[in-house]
């Protein structure tokens, strides 16, 4: 495409474009200036009728909030555990689908359902996959003489309990990323070194993975940013208990909004996560440069 | 190393579709469980199913939330596949200084996560008195879904020949027509796929649906997470009705969908 036009003259292109920035600057833009401005303030609906600018208060108080404090170390072990298993699971599952098969597409099919099943689905079915009393799997391990088990209302077993809901429906992510990653290997790379007598777990270990070094990266590190933000299994599943054990960071956030009202804090933890994760994509950029 | 892989395949493959599948067909089982069977120890997989709990979905009128998510999530992508196409093919028909830059900024809603305008569209939407209608989640989530549509409408654009354009604009079309009657028919199957998948990410939101709906505009993922916060008394084979039900349409377009996600789709972009 070498001979497109230029937008000078042509009212069509305002008419194109217009609606679509217009929309995303009231709906997307202004609302996240907004939350930066209300981060500087103080304002709890009930109590003060209206933003009070109180300076950097808001980002001194949540550097001693341990609620908050809490909140991003969980969140951090719910990102580091979910993205490791589903990198390593992920990864097992494209090399295991990458020579072709009959009836591949189907399998293939079927093994992307859960990341397009909705979180409030996941969260139920695992919720009933768990239960105590309807579950199969606590009746497994019953059945095994080991007791009976209440993840969800351990403090110690329910974050794990939310991460493995997690794997099961987030490594579908990984496995589709890295298998078309796989795919894109040119056959003869991996004929060479065979020819040159390498093993199967040698060509994997010195030709394959490090030409997907790369796309796994990144594929990771998209999926550690989405799953540092986890919300909505936790609110289905736990609803951040046992007390505390499986509040994350978003959900402070939506406590202090929407149960505490205080929208001045609110916006500035929102402000300090998305900072954080900013800077994981910081990462990811620098990584998908290298490679 | 060879001869071991190959029988570690066939049996790691079925081990990965029925650790994907069984968490589903628990939940269809759950939803046809008659009560008698309901607590039965061990679980019991075989009985005669009862749908008691369908019927209860029609009876007590949870069926609106699956209207109201389906409304919601209709408009919202119809709205976002219109107004992002045509940002998509401005950005690909014309040439301009900064259009790169100008590009990642309006996809740039991609990385900086919804949360980060919960409360001010939540102050927004109060302030046009939408909350808890239908309205008031349709516009944030257009909003949620253009940088989406328009990351991949861009992608099918590219593909259109510039020839095709310019022949068409010798015989007198203008540039809404080329849009309309050249660039839209060509990419039909980048219209379809964008529009599901616009759908599915506002069908599986919760976040903004639980604080911007409480009970008429309540979505099918906010009433399911109400009947859970009930403690004890669980309706069990209720909730695991409603939960297929979400499932569902999601599912019916999976079969459309499958060809694209072949092809690596950016789908990170589904959870915003």
């Amino acid at each position: 495409m070498e001979r497109e036009r230029s937008p000078r003259g042509d009212s069509a292109f305002w008419g194109l474009m217009l609606p679509m920035v217009l929309y995303l600057v009231t709906w997307r833009l202004l609302p996240l200036m907004y939350t930066a401005w209300l981060s500087f303030t103080q304002w709890n609906i009930g109590r003060i009728s209206s933003p009070r600018f109180i300076g950097f208060a808001n980002y001194v108080r949540l550097l001693s909030d341990s609620r908050f404090l809490g909140g991003l170390k969980i969140s951090a072990t719910f990102m580091i555990g979910a993205t490791c298993l589903e990198v390593m699971l992920g990864v097992l599952l494209a090399l295991l689908l990458r020579r072709r098969f009959r009836g591949q597409s189907i399998v293939q099919g079927i093994l992307l359902i859960p990341m397009i099943t909705s979180p409030a689905a996941v969260g139920v079915i695992w919720y009933v996959l768990y239960n105590a009393n309807i579950g199969p799997l606590p009746a497994l391990v019953r059945h095994m003489g080991l007791g009976t088990p209440d993840w969800l209302g351990s403090t110690t077993a329910a974050l794990p309990a939310i991460i493995f809901a997690d794997v099961w429906e987030w490594t579908p992510f990984i496995f589709i990323l890295v298998l078309s990653g796989l795919q894109g290997i040119p056959e003869e790379v991996v004929e060479a070194a065979r020819i040159d007598g390498a093993s199967g777990w040698r060509i994997f270990w010195w030709v394959t993975l490090p030409l997907l070094r790369g796309v796994i990266i990144a594929a990771a590190i998209l999926r550690a940013m989405d799953a540092f933000k986890i919300f909505d299994l936790i609110y289905i599943m736990t609803g951040g208990g046992p007390g505390e054990s499986t509040e994350s960071a978003s959900f402070v956030v939506y406590q202090m909004a929407f149960t505490h009202f205080e929208f001045g804090y609110a916006g500035a933890l929102v402000i300090v996560m998305l900072l954080l994760t900013t800077s994981l994509y910081w990462l990811y950029s620098r990584t998908s440069q290298e490679s | 190393m060879q001869y071991s892989f190959r029988i570690f395949r066939p049996f790691a493959l079925i081990t990965a579709l029925v650790f994907t599948l069984f968490p589903i067909y628990y939940l269809v089982l759950t939803s046809l469980k008659p009560a008698a069977v309901l607590f039965m120890v061990p679980p019991r997989f075989i009985f005669s199913p009862s749908t008691v709990a369908y019927q209860q979905v029609i009876t007590q009128g949870h069926f609106r939330y699956f209207v109201t998510s389906l409304l919601v999530s209709t408009t919202s992508a119809l709205l976002a596949v219109a107004l992002a196409s045509m940002g998509a093919f401005a950005f690909t028909y014309y040439r301009f200084a900064y259009r790169e830059a100008s590009f990642f900024l309006c996809i740039l809603g991609q990385m900086f996560p919804p949360v980060t305008t919960l409360v001010p569209i939540f102050l927004m939407i109060n302030y046009l008195h939408l909350l808890d209608r239908p309205l008031g989640l349709i516009l944030p989530y257009v909003g949620f879904e253009i940088p989406l549509v328009l990351l991949i409408m861009r992608g099918f654009f590219h593909q259109v020949p510039v020839e095709l354009y310019e022949s068409a604009s010798l015989d007198g079309a203008g540039t809404f027509q080329l849009f309309a009657r050249i660039a839209l028919p060509l990419t039909t199957p980048g219209l379809l796929a964008s529009g599901i998948l616009a759908f599915i990410l506002t069908w599986n939101e919760l976040l903004f649906a639980l604080v911007i709906t409480s009970s008429r505009a309540r979505t099918a993922s906010v009433g399911l997470a109400s009947f859970l916060e009930a403690g004890g008394s669980i309706q069990w084979p209720l909730v695991a009705a409603l939960g297929v039900l979400t499932i569902l349409p999601v599912f019916l377009f999976m079969g459309a969908l499958r060809r694209f996600m072949v092809q690596g789709l950016p789908f990170g972009a589904l959870k915003g």
